[in-house]
């Protein structure tokens, strides 16, 4: 093991902080060389906000066979097992729900245009997984029932864990990738672990209400509902999409942390315990996943060897 | 003589019946032996595809949601593809058919954390 995480890098991508930590210092260059392709390519391949990007040009296709690259592949591929190992509860279909909500935009500029007009929202169920169709070995996909593609639940904490593991690799370093608060380790952790801040919000200090852990391998993800929220017509509402409903999810929990053996997993499993509400709470224990549930009212519940928070 | 004949016809039924049962019961293995072969070959291309227009799945490794939709659904997240211009295939890059526990839990620690794990 290293005995110190020196080095350190904070920069913006996605329209959120990504934090680097490495375990020597003189690699945090290489490092965030290789962050900067691999997240670019993300960007290129997912994002929901740019016209030239493969997830619009697939959402824009009407139903029509199209070809992807390898990387966007991955990525369906992940948001479909994610759907799958969750029952649906994380679906990757709600790309129209969400933009139907107001979230049709990159959301600073969401943030920027305040108080949004009022909307009446039929409460359906969106499309659903089994409408996107992915043929992995010759890199086609379609999407079929009108459904449009949104990545938001798994390809950032994708990215984290690609980052991670390619970083580690290449610079043979231990190393920490934060995507907004997803977070993927990799090769040999500092003594005592990567020290983590479990809170609400990922931008908040790392002395923010809250607490802190350790971890040594795989991945943390916290989800929530207080971040990454706007107004419509006066109502408060979240980014959080319910698949039954197409509406933000209306969960007991205010914020949900998950540790699994990588960062997609985590935050698969928590927007899952979001979208589950109290039912979440026997999942995550059946699934042996520890995980930190915050109540609306500031109590916490946490399960499958969680460490216990003496200020909670 | 008669009876001869009699047992003569009798015994070519018999053989006869022996055969059609023989050949009927090769027939129906080398079908069955077809069907699973079949089945095999083409199995994969029919992961468990459903319209999905209204009522939501859940896998059993969903078991417990709580989004308010039944049912159960095992398909491989990837679905084959009508008019023949498109089939799948199934295997997820991380391959495994649960979500993935930590090698070990997290651990408690005091302080501050040297980065901050919230939604965004």
């Amino acid at each position: 093991m290293t005995t110190l995480a020196a080095g350190t890098d904070t920069f913006s991508v996605f329209g959120t902080t990504a934090t680097l930590l490495v375990s020597d210092p003189g690699r945090l260059e290489a490092a965030r060389a290789i962050a900067d392709t691999e997240l670019a390519a993300v960007d290129r391949a997912c994002s929901r906000f740019r016209d030239d990007s493969e997830l619009s040009g697939l959402n824009a296709a009407d139903g029509a066979v199209t070809r992807v690259s390898e990387l966007f592949a991955e990525l369906i591929e992940a948001a479909l097992r994610a759907a799958r190992l969750t029952g649906g509860d994380v679906d990757p279909t709600c790309g129209q729900a969400l933009a139907q909500i107001g979230y049709d935009r990159d959301f600073a500029l969401l943030e920027a245009a305040g108080d949004q007009p009022f909307r009446i929202v039929r409460r359906t169920r969106v499309p659903g997984w089994h409408s996107v169709q992915l043929d992995r070995p010759r890199r086609l996909a379609r999407l079929n029932n009108g459904a449009q593609l949104d990545l938001g639940a798994t390809a950032k904490a994708w990215a984290a864990d690609r980052c991670a593991e390619i970083i580690a690799a290449q610079a043979g370093i231990g190393v920490l990738v934060s995507l907004g608060g997803d977070i993927s380790v990799a090769g040999p952790p500092p003594a005592g672990g990567w020290r983590v801040r479990v809170t609400d919000d990922h931008a908040a200090s790392a002395q923010a209400p809250g607490q802190t852990v350790t971890i040594g391998s795989g991945g943390l993800a916290t989800s929530s509902t207080v971040v990454r929220a706007w107004a419509v017509g006066g109502r408060r509402v979240h980014h959080i999409v319910d698949p039954a409903t197409g509406q933000p999810a209306e969960s007991c929990w205010r914020t949900v942390s998950v540790a699994a053996g990588s960062c997609v997993d985590a935050n698969t499993a928590s927007t899952a315990a979001i979208v589950r509400g109290e039912a979440a709470v026997g999942w995550l224990r059946e699934s042996r996943l520890p995980a930190r549930l915050v109540r609306e009212d500031g109590t916490v519940q946490a399960t499958a060897g969680w460490p216990h928070d003496p200020g909670a | 003589m008669r009876r001869d004949d009699q047992r003569f016809a009798a015994a070519a039924r018999d053989y006869g019946l022996r055969k059609v049962s023989k050949i009927t019961w090769r027939v129906g293995a080398a079908g069955v032996v077809c069907s699973a072969l079949i089945a095999a070959a083409f199995g994969h291309h029919v992961a468990a595809h459903q319209p999905s227009t209204g009522n939501g799945q859940h896998s059993s490794t969903g078991g417990g949601g709580g989004s308010g939709s039944g049912g159960s659904s095992s398909s491989s997240g990837s679905s084959s593809g009508s008019g023949g211009s498109s089939s799948s295939s199934s295997s997820g890059s991380q391959g495994q058919g649960t979500i993935l526990v930590p090698a070990q839990p997290p651990s408690p620690a005091s302080g501050g954390g040297q980065v901050t794990s919230g939604a965004s």
